[in-house]
């Protein structure tokens, strides 16, 4: 460090930029949400009240916070196992080089290039219940499938649309991470007696642990946050506010409710749910994680 | 005690897409033997291992292990054990995990694989390291946890891919005579690869010699040394190698280009003569030398000449007794070995 940057200011001058971001960028804002749920905010400007823990107390005690923490749990829980799980089926075929896989990674990338809205908007044709994929099943079982109704059916697709928007990014690193695992240790397995599958478990899942933990740590945070423009343009929240992610409820309660301080309040709690969450990784899972090759 | 199979190798080929790396090949490793594969890098005696062992699929023939046709059958299934040069230690297992892989995944009991993993780190010499990760331990700690994977399932073939080439000079010494005695004690038919050939020599009791994906001669270490098949063995065998000296017969000696007489012999027309650096005696009335430089080695001094055509030819003699520059070659009819030039196979007895 000392004999890189030899005078001080300058490594101090490199890093300003970055540092005056995230302060504006990142904890401005979570001062400022921490701030305002302490205090009752006038939509319209005009001062605040300090109000001590009302505001907590009263979206505590609210019923729609609660089933929109849930949701967004259940969203986390599957939508970041099954945005692990397929693109680690996929890059352990990839890995296998069989036929094809040349060009299917190639294309497997290419979703990570559309913005969560636009994929929102595909996704809305393509589940449509009377001209997209599934229309053919609603001609032969009437009404069985219609995401504008039925609550299951819009969380289902908002789960597709987010695991299919998951899959690049994920499949890349897990790919990567198979690519690193050295081929003598495929051939010494399988002279060991280890089939296919069996390797996959004793050798390529342990040593790609790495890339496993930071998939999952990236995707459960990205889960909670990043569903917004998903549910924004495919559900906006319904029908019946079974899509109502906590992210979303924040964006319509402040936005469209003018309850700052109550979106506020929720913003911190999600806050300190993800908080928790990445702490629990960190601490328990990441223990279990050797890097060492 | 291990039942030893035999593997015969009927006709077997590999091409990688046009390229051939092996043409077809005609080779039986005795049940039970120590045979050795040499040969210089990319000469096919990895890749033939890796068909034996079903690594890699054969492009054509048979391989039969122990009268069983195994082509086909993936590598689980034609009881080969191997060592690899990286000894392929799987780095999230401990020692004794590593060793008892292969039993574990053949679905033996708890108790029972305990005793097994202990014999065999007992057999190969490794101590209390069993609870230890591959990075914990030493080259040559990792290459006994290797062996030890290798002989816990009492394997009938074994397969070596260079395994001591990742070891230091003294370490790959001892190691070598603990593999011919593990051999020894375990019979199983064990293949080994190496392009070192004093690892050749001394572990092997058949040896074969490839070349550019061709066996180039078949035999015993003696063999191998004192009548080399081809030119190609000639100069790959021995240290330093043997002397090949292009030269012309008529009939009753054997002439240089310039028409210097080399050695006294019948036979007529080009040739090769090759002779040992350790089988040159001097001649005041022979060829004579103009020495180019010497590489004194303590238990004996190597000296290179130049005949007076300009070719080179090398002389070993012992320690403090340097060849006195005024000597002129002589080369005792015995000692010397004749390659046809064009084709580089041997002539005669």
């Amino acid at each position: 460090m000392l004999a890189l940057f030899p005078q001080r200011w300058l490594a101090f001058a490199l890093v300003l930029p970055q540092t005056l971001l995230i302060a504006l960028f990142f904890y401005l804002p979570v001062y400022l949400a921490f701030y305002w749920s302490f205090t009752l905010e006038r939509p319209f400007g005009g001062g605040s009240e300090f109000v001590g823990l009302q505001n907590y107390a009263r979206v505590l005690a609210d019923p729609e916070f609660w089933r929109s923490l849930r949701l967004t749990f259940v969203f986390m829980v599957i939508g970041s196992t099954l945005a692990i799980v397929i693109p680690l089926i996929l890059a352990l075929a990839a890995d296998r080089h069989i036929r094809l896989s040349q060009p299917a990674r190639n294309i497997l990338v290419w979703p990570k290039g559309v913005a969560g809205a636009s994929i929102g908007l595909v996704f809305v044709f393509i589940f449509n219940p009377f001209l997209g994929l599934l229309a053919p099943l609603n001609a032969v079982f009437p009404g069985i499938w219609n995401p504008r109704i039925d609550g299951a059916d819009a969380f289902t697709m908002i789960v597709v649309a987010h695991v299919w928007g998951g899959i690049p990014f994920n499949f890349v690193v897990l790919l990567s991470g198979l690519q690193a695992v050295p081929q003598v240790l495929h051939r010494a397995a399988a002279l060991d007696g280890a089939g296919p599958w069996r390797r996959v478990r004793d050798v390529q899942l342990p040593l790609i642990a790495p890339q496993l933990f930071l998939t999952f740590a990236l995707e459960f945070t990205e889960s909670v946050t990043g569903a917004f423009g998903l549910i924004d343009s495919m559900t906006e929240g319904g029908p019946g506010g079974s899509t109502t992610l906590l992210v979303y409820k924040i964006y319509v309660d402040g936005f469209r409710g003018y309850d700052l301080s109550g979106a506020a309040t929720q913003t911190a709690l999600l806050m300190i749910f993800v908080l928790i969450l990445t702490a629990f990784q960190f601490l328990v899972l990441e223990r279990r994680v050797r890097y060492e090759r | 005690m291990t039942q030893a199979a035999e593997i015969a190798l009927k006709g077997v080929a590999k091409r990688f897409g046009t390229t051939e790396v092996l043409p077809p090949l005609d080779l039986t490793f005795t049940a039970g033997a120590f045979t050795v594969i040499l040969g210089p890098s990319g000469c096919g005696k990895s890749t033939l291992l890796n068909l034996i062992a079903g690594l890699e699929a054969v492009s054509g023939g048979e391989i039969e292990i122990g009268g069983r046709k195994v082509q086909d059958l993936p590598p689980r299934e034609r009881g080969c054990a191997m060592v690899f040069q990286s000894y392929a230690l799987y780095p999230h297992m401990t020692a004794g995990d590593n060793i008892g892989y292969p039993l574990k995944v053949a679905g033996v009991p708890r108790r029972e694989r305990m005793a097994r993993i202990a014999e065999a780190a007992r057999v190969v010499g490794l101590g209390d390291y069993l609870a230890r990760r591959p990075s914990e331990l030493s080259g040559g700690q990792r290459q006994r946890v290797a062996i030890a994977r290798a002989i816990v399932r009492a394997p009938q073939v074994m397969l070596f891919d260079e395994p001591l080439s990742n070891l230091d000079a003294l370490l790959r010494h001892e190691t070598r005579a603990e593999l011919a005695d593990l051999h020894r004690r375990i019979g199983a038919t064990t293949v080994f690869v190496t392009h070192d050939q004093a690892e050749a020599l001394t572990l092997a009791d058949q040896i074969v010699v490839m070349n550019a994906g061709r066996v180039e001669q078949i035999g015993t270490p003696a063999d191998i040394y004192h009548r080399p098949a081809t030119r190609f063995v000639a100069s790959f065998i021995g240290h330093p190698p043997m002397s090949l000296i292009a030269a012309t017969g008529d009939g009753t000696w054997l002439r240089l280009g310039d028409g210097t007489p080399l050695v006294a012999s019948t036979h007529k027309g080009a040739v090769l003569a090759g002779v040992r650096p350790e089988a040159v005696v001097l001649d005041a009335g022979g060829a004579s030398l103009v020495p180019l430089h010497r590489e004194d080695l303590g238990s004996h001094i190597v000296q290179v000449f130049r005949l007076p055509d300009g070719q080179k030819v090398a002389v070993q003699s012992p320690a403090g007794r340097p060849v006195p520059t005024d000597a002129g070659l002589g080369i005792a009819e015995h000692a010397l070995h004749l390659f046809d030039a064009e084709t580089g196979v041997r002539l005669g007895s």
